[in-house]
């Protein structure tokens, strides 16, 4: 660091008042600009975060550890257990990324690898029509064409209706398909095509170069592609609310049992959407019991989105020095 | 006749004596043992042009072919034909004919991936893989020749000291790949070409993203593969033709395409006049990729 402000790139760090001015002064605006804007969304998350915290304390102080772990929900005795609707939540989610995750990604793979570019921009922008395709139309084709299959699918178990949370499960991963689809793509497409031809020129024929060179070296898009499928899954309400059932306290009797998956059950976002948010309004309690749903939901999506930032982050081209000691199908 | 000079010059002489010498000298002027790779006739068409049109070429064993011209005359395309890498290139359309030990590559029983696999390439940018350095050299010769785990490490110190790397890096087989000199990676990317033992290596351009110390051992690595394989180099630099080829194939554009204007020993090739415009136009001692496109013309025979 120089002594001697003026001509340092970088903001001295003990100057004068003046020079620090100075210094700020010479500090390009878009940075200022950058910087307050990402700042403010920043804060506006962590606001967020503190006032549905804050919002919810009634009911962490009434329940405690047990809102979270416990499994029964009834607001008129004040039992407030939030766990089943995280099961609902969870459950819907691991059975969209279940069935869309190997879908989308070897439809990117198609995609990206296989179609001719000239079929591969139309794909392309048909998949992201998709994606742009409002939530409550999918939920609405949910109703129509996915409940009355669903039931008859499910027929073993014995589902009272086609709502169920596999049904919520298979509509989200058609939902989510696009984002995985597109997100994919971009990464496969953003190896470099000399690796695959270095690989071909070896003697790799086109299966050998994918899964060799694009699929490893595409990998930590592919991750991030699949983790903010995810954070969208979680997130989603209205498509959810119309096939889920919205039925409370749905609880596996058995530890893994799939069978509640086949009945109608809650999402944290089907609770939340549902009337019960107006009901819960004028019971402070009760309102703080419901806050406290959305609080676990942000909690959620963020860790899921930040986990696929964070995987994205490192560009996926070449690996960096630490992962790269590695053997190529590692 | 070319001074002699042209063919052999004397700056040359300390990289080419010891291949030299262990060639037989008079090779160029016996009768060529069968060659390895022929084309008869070669064109390639894009969808908007004729990039190539009629290249005779052949390659013999155990003989360095370099392959020169001006940019943008399609010896990088020529060099995509002899192992069928211009069948990865979209609109590519390749007519004629090229033979593998007098079998037309573009038989239907011939399996292009089997054919890259014994017709190596080295491209002008090295291009190693993520992964260690023993994990780059047993890439293809895992999957290609089945090469069992316990065999890794004899066949990297019979590559790597092939290419004349294994000195510098024997004891970090480990480490990544990328983080070796640009020159060491590209003697990399030739080694993990020769653990498939190849009998042809084509080079498009091995040394141009190299600097002078790489290029001089990439150039004492041509000579020594010649003793026990065929290269075919395209270059831009025409010392390093004669450095080290036994023959060129001089391209020129004509009508747009690209044609073969002569194959010879370097000295027949430079005595030639229209080669010796090539050459003229190439040898610009500013060594811009993108030599006067006007030049071309004089290249025309008349």
């Amino acid at each position: 660091m120089s002594p001697d402000g003026s001509t340092a790139l970088t903001v001295p760090q003990q100057p004068p008042t003046s020079s620090r001015l100075a210094g700020l002064a010479r500090w390009p605006w878009i940075y200022t600009g950058s910087l307050v804007a990402t700042g403010l969304a920043a804060l506006a998350f962590l606001g967020m975060l503190g006032l549905f915290a804050v919002e919810s304390l009634p009911v962490w102080r009434h329940a405690g550890l047990s809102y979270l772990s416990g499994i029964e929900w009834f607001f008129r005795v004040q039992r407030f257990g939030a766990l089943p609707m995280i099961y609902g939540t969870l459950a819907v989610s691991a059975i969209a990324l279940a069935l869309a995750a190997p879908l989308g990604i070897a439809s990117a793979v198609f995609v990206a690898e296989i179609l001719p570019a000239r079929l591969r921009i139309p794909a392309k922008t048909a998949i992201e029509l998709l994606a742009g395709v409002p939530s409550v139309v999918y939920g609405l084709l949910g109703v129509i064409l996915l409940r009355g299959w669903m039931q008859d699918v499910l027929a073993p178990f014995e589902p009272l209706s086609g709502d169920t949370l596999a049904t919520a499960g298979v509509l989200l991963a058609v939902m989510i398909l696009p984002t995985i689809v597109t997100l994919s793509e971009d990464a496969l497409r953003s190896v470099p095509a000399s690796q695959r031809q270095a690989a071909r020129a070896l003697g790799f024929n086109r299966g050998e170069a994918i899964l060799r060179i694009s699929l490893p070296q595409a990998r930590s898009g592919l991750v991030a592609a699949v983790l903010l499928a995810l954070g969208r899954a979680l997130g989603e309400t209205i498509a959810v609310f119309l096939v889920v059932g919205r039925q409370d306290n749905q609880w596996p009797d058995r530890l893994l049992s799939l069978e509640p998956l086949a009945a109608a059950g809650q999402t944290l976002t089907s609770k939340l959407g549902g009337s019960e948010t107006h009901i819960a309004y004028g019971d402070p309690l009760h309102w703080a019991a419901m806050l406290g749903l959305a609080l676990i939901l942000l909690i959620l999506v963020a860790g899921v989105t930040l986990a696929g930032s964070a995987v994205a982050g490192p560009s996926s081209g070449r690996a960096a020095p630490g992962k790269s000691v590695r053997h190529p199908d590692a | 006749m070319a001074e002699p000079a042209l063919h052999r010059t004397p700056s040359s002489s300390r990289t080419v004596a010891p291949a030299a010498g262990s060639a037989d000298p008079t090779a160029t002027a016996t009768a060529p043992p069968r060659p390895v790779l022929e084309a008869y006739g070669l064109s390639v068409h894009s969808r908007e042009r004729t990039i190539l049109r009629s290249i005779d070429l052949v390659v013999e064993p155990n003989r360095v072919l370099g392959i020169i011209g001006p940019s943008g005359v399609g010896k990088s395309t020529l060099l995509r034909c002899l192992n069928r890498m211009t069948d990865l290139i979209p609109g590519l359309r390749v007519t004629g004919e090229v033979l593998w030990h007098g079998r037309s590559i573009h038989d239907r029983g011939i399996d292009p991936d089997a054919l890259r696999a014994r017709v190596g390439m080295i491209f002008q940018q090295p291009v190693v893989f993520p992964g260690s350095i023993l994990a780059n050299i047993v890439f293809g010769a895992r999957r290609v020749l089945g090469l069992g785990k316990r065999r890794w490490h004899e066949t990297a110190e019979r590559v790597l000291r092939e290419v004349s790397l294994w000195d510098e890096v024997h004891d970090r087989l480990d480490q990544a790949a990328n983080e070796l000199s640009v020159g060491q990676q590209q003697r990399l990317c030739l080694a993990r070409t020769l653990a498939l033992d190849p009998e042809v290596v084509l080079m498009d351009e091995p040394t141009s993203a190299l600097d002078p110390a790489s290029t001089e051992a990439i150039e004492h690595l041509i000579q020594r593969l010649r003793q026990t394989r065929s290269v075919v180099l395209v270059t831009h630099d025409l010392d390093q033709a004669r450095r080290v080829t036994d023959a060129v194939a001089c391209l020129c554009l004509q009508d747009g395409a690209g044609q073969l204007v002569e194959q010879a020993c370097c000295a027949e090739v430079f005595a030639n006049p229209d080669c010796r415009a090539v050459a003229e136009d190439i040898a610009d001692p500013n060594p811009s990729i993108h030599g006067p496109a006007t030049h071309n013309q004089g290249a025309r025979p008349s």
